[in-house]
């Protein structure tokens, strides 16, 4: 058992993880028909969250918007520029075709919201107002024109979802 | 090697993503990324009518199947 400062930082890790598992089991069973039993992860998935964000805030983790952008740029930029880069050399190396196109799409996105957040941290409240939308297939993430089909996975574009 | 661009313009015009015989994978746009390792069921192939094998003059199916174009 560590210092309280890394039990938050553990805790804050297992919950996250927590609450996407619980969304995906949630999906799973909604796509088995159960949507009772999809209710229920989703509930728990919830949960988590608020869990989650009182570690994170509890830390300091979360600062100014200025701030959190600035994090969040140096974020994703590591995943798209350094990380995943070498995920995917490895996946290659072992011919793990899934994991390797798991880890083409997140990296495809993530250049994506780097750019998006660089944008907004210069803007701030003189951002003008976009629609941005999801690939609910891949997590490809699109502004105002979403192709007829994903450019990432070719998903047609009802998968691709507008998010308020 | 594929003699197909794997491009964020070829993907978006694939037709994969419609088809009855892909499986449920992230992987896609076989004609250029390679065959699918996921136990493909023929059930059609939208290929033929794909802008994306119509600009390279391909004639296959079932890349998914047979590997990327060549």
């Amino acid at each position: 058992m560590g210092n309280s400062i890394g039990n938050l930082k553990d805790a804050f890790a297992g919950e996250s993880q927590a609450n996407r598992r619980y969304l995906a089991y949630a999906r799973k069973a909604d796509e088995e028909g159960y949507p009772q039993v999809a209710k229920r992860f989703r509930v728990a998935a919830e949960s988590e969250t608020v869990h989650a964000i009182n570690h994170l805030k509890t830390m300091g983790g979360v600062k100014s918007t200025a701030e959190n952008l600035e994090g969040s740029i140096g974020g994703e930029n590591y995943e798209h520029a350094t990380m995943y880069p070498e995920f995917i050399a490895q996946a290659e190396k072992e011919g793990d075709d899934d994991a390797r196109f798991s880890f083409h799409a997140a990296n495809e996105a993530e250049k994506f919201h780097e750019k998006m957040f660089a944008e907004a941290l210069g803007a701030m409240g003189d951002l003008s107002e976009s629609r941005f939308y999801v690939c609910q297939v891949c997590g490809m993430t699109y502004e105002n024109d979403v192709p007829d089909h994903c450019v990432v996975c070719t998903s047609p574009k009802e998968k691709i979802l507008e998010i308020a | 090697m594929s003699m197909v661009l794997d491009t964020p313009e070829n993907a978006g015009r694939c037709l994969c993503g419609d088809c009855p015989s892909k499986p449920d994978e992230l992987k896609s746009f076989y004609c250029a990324r390679g065959a699918s390792s996921a136990g493909v069921q023929r059930r059609g192939c939208l290929c033929a009518d794909c802008p994306v094998t119509i600009d390279y003059d391909l004639t296959g199916e079932y890349y998914c199947i047979e590997g990327a174009a060549s």
